[in-house]
């Protein structure tokens, strides 16, 4: 083989780093989408038998939306093997342990169970905020895009806009609102 | 797994390129032994005598030997141009069988084993336009940007929210309004 | 030694029908192993003994008529030769040399065999690919430099490609010589002198269609790029490009994907003048630099993975009309 031919099979097979913002995302719905980046699935040279998945870096896993009453009601199971071991941590327990660990299950469940899966978890790289080491940062060249739009926050407005928002009526001064019983 | 009960696959390899240039007849020799009076070779000596001399003009790059043998049965070896050697049984086959036979010998391109083709054609270049890589397609304006990137990760063709549609009805309003 | 591979093929051929008979259950007979075995044993002593066996020729056997199978050497190649000269082409002077110390051997005082060697058939063969290869290469690949298309030459009348050559058009059986099978060299002066004979029988249009037909098709799924090693690639883009005036090349990093781990990849591109002349993929950047360069003087030669393949009907008095042009092929010729 000459060079030319193995420096192309190496750039065919070379893997790409994707950053994806988890921050008001719903972990379950991005896990889909990152695990197809961690398996190579948007590459046409994909094939089950073709080891040509990317890295993905997930940054602000602190953020996470989890979707109505996730947060109180999904239980998180584990075991450690000796008698009367069992734990259930709800979500939001889960979270405040640790930030990133929702984000992880979830990718990890959805990878599907076969033997690659832990090795493809090796490829994905979870930060609970966007402090990312420098080093990581370098190897990134792509972005995946964010599934639902991040909510404004009022205060993170600038004042102007608020002021000039088309408003049809202004309350009189001496408007009292109605009491909240 | 019983690999004997699979035939083994391959790619097609015509010898020496044969028809890229022009196309040679891999089939070099013929040897033809019988017995002349032996019940067994009865189809072989109804060939010479029916087929033998038009089969060796069809064929005339092909050397065709024909050997008697006492009390032996009849046989048939074909050698190629690369050096296979077929020896084939022809006892108590009638004189069709041994043309048809002959014929299927000399198209092959030697001894070689049946494999499955995984593809019908081979080729060394596969690609007109190129293998493809990570890089092909890729937007160059992303070498200039600092990841993570607030706008290249935002979704895309979301439905215009109501706050977009009242800015947009208002700046239409106060453009009517203008006119 | 012959009866022991006598011996072994009948067990061997025998040992299928056993199983035909049985076709219930494929049972091999009981003796078969054994006796294949003691067969192989007694051939290995032998080895030992006299060294590996030696291949006989296959003129010793009894079905062999040498000139039947001149003639169908001829209609094989679909050619029409002059028997005498074709017969002389497969002529070693080792096989004469062979012969007349026999003749001495058994009290002959001047030997003579009516037989002269192919050596003048060769040297007019491998004029004829000389010039004909050159003037297919230049017409092939019009922009590819005069030393590439030396090297690619080089590699075409290469023992190794011509032997490969004369022992798929089948010369094993016929060249008389004093070894069997014959030496390397012995093949590769046959083949030019089956050419130089089909020349003196055919005419030169002929001999060329051989050429083109059999030596230039090894050409083909080749990367001609690989057969010309250049030492220093940037040095010629330089040259190349003040030649046409592209302005000074330079290497521009295009893109890289993890460029902080050991599978990183660099895309380096070569600009001269703000235009893309190529580009190149590499571990390093050195590597994508000079994949880059080589990338580009592929596509100032026109030598791209994806190039128009060579034309192998390509009419021979397209390439005999170059050869003509006296000026034109003396250039090309001579520099060989």
């Amino acid at each position: 083989m000459s060079i030319t031919q193995r420096v192309q099979q190496w750039a065919t097979f070379g893997r790409v780093w994707h950053v994806y913002d988890c921050s008001y995302q719903n972990p379950f719905d991005s896990a889909k989408v990152i695990v197809k980046y961690l398996k190579g699935m948007q590459k046409p040279i994909y094939h089950p038998m073709n080891d040509c998945g990317d890295h993905v870096v997930c940054i602000n896993t602190k953020q996470i939306a989890l979707p109505g009453d996730e947060w109180t009601k999904r239980a998180y199971f584990h075991h450690t093997g000796y008698p009367s071991s069992a734990t259930w941590t709800l979500a939001w327990e889960l979270h405040s342990k640790d930030p990133m660990m929702i984000m992880k299950k979830a990718i990890y469940r959805s990878l599907g169970g076969n033997l690659q899966r832990r090795h493809t978890m090796q490829r994905l790289h979870l930060f609970k905020d966007d402090k990312v080491p420098q080093e990581v940062l370098d190897n990134i060249t792509n972005q995946i895009r964010q599934l639902r739009p991040v909510p404004q926050r009022l205060d993170h407005i600038d004042q102007e806009v608020i002021d000039n928002f088309p408003k049809i009526m202004d309350y009189p001064e001496d408007y009292l609102p109605k009491a909240i019983k | 797994m019983n690999h004997s009960q699979f035939l083994i696959s391959g790619f097609l390899r015509p010898p020496f390129y044969n028809g890229v240039g022009r196309q040679i007849n891999q089939l070099q020799r013929l040897t033809i032994k019988f017995c002349k009076s032996h019940g067994g070779s009865k189809g072989m000596r109804d060939f010479i005598e029916n087929h033998l001399v038009n089969y060796a003009k069809e064929n005339q790059s092909v050397v065709v030997y024909v050997k008697p043998r006492r009390h032996r049965s009849p046989v048939i070896v074909a050698e190629y141009l690369n050096g296979d050697r077929r020896w084939m049984s022809a006892q108590n086959r009638n004189h069709e069988e041994i043309l048809k036979w002959l014929s299927l010998l000399s198209l092959q391109a030697g001894d070689t084993e049946p494999i499955r083709y995984r593809k019908n054609w081979h080729t060394d270049c596969p690609s007109i336009q190129g293998p493809w890589t990570p890089f092909t397609h890729k937007n160059p304006a992303f070498n200039n940007i600092a990841f993570p990137d607030k706008e290249l990760g935002k979704q895309l063709n979301m439905p215009e929210t109501a706050t977009e549609k009242l800015l947009r009805l208002v700046q239409e309003q106060k453009n009517t309004k203008n006119e | 030694m012959t009866l022991l591979r006598i011996a072994s093929r009948a067990v061997l051929t025998l040992h299928p029908t056993i199983s035909l008979l049985n076709q219930q259950k494929a049972n091999v007979a009981r003796w078969v192993r054994p006796t294949l075995m003691e067969i192989r044993a007694r051939k290995k002593k032998l080895e030992i003994k006299n060294g590996p066996q030696k291949e006989s020729p296959r003129s010793n056997f009894i079905e062999w008529n040498y000139d039947a199978e001149i003639y169908a050497f001829g209609i094989r190649l679909k050619e029409k030769f002059n028997y005498t000269l074709l017969q002389q082409a497969f002529v070693d002077r080792s096989y004469i040399v062979q012969e007349e110390m026999k003749q001495r051997s058994v009290g002959v005082e001047n030997p003579s065999l009516n037989l002269s060697d192919n050596s003048a058939l060769a040297k007019k063969g491998e004029e004829l690919i000389t010039e004909f290869v050159i003037s297919f290469l230049n017409l092939s690949l019009p922009k590819f430099p005069r030393d590439g298309i030396k090297a690619i030459y080089r590699h075409l009348v290469s023992d190794e490609v011509l032997l490969k050559v004369s022992q798929s058009i089948g010369t094993k059986d016929l060249i008389l010589s004093s070894n069997y099978p014959p030496m390397n060299d012995v093949y590769v002066a046959t083949l030019k002198a089956i050419i130089g004979a089909l020349f003196e029988s055919s005419g030169e249009a002929r001999a060329y269609e051989f050429i083109r037909d059999f030596i230039c098709t090894q050409l083909n799924q080749v990367d001609v790029n690989e057969l010309w090693k250049i030492e220093n690639p940037m040095e010629l883009l330089k040259e190349i490009c003040k030649d046409k005036k592209l302005g000074e090349p330079e290497p521009r990093l295009i893109n890289n994907a993890g460029q902080n781990t050991i599978l990183a990849v660099h895309y380096v591109g070569i600009y001269a003048n703000k235009k893309q002349l190529g580009t190149g993929f590499g571990e390093n950047i050195q590597i994508a630099k000079e994949e880059a360069v080589k990338d580009s003087l592929r596509t100032l030669f026109q030598t791209n993975n994806n190039m128009k393949p060579f034309n192998f009907r390509m009419p021979v008095e397209k390439v005999a009309n170059l050869l003509k042009k006296p000026a034109l092929a003396a250039a090309s010729v001579d520099n060989i």
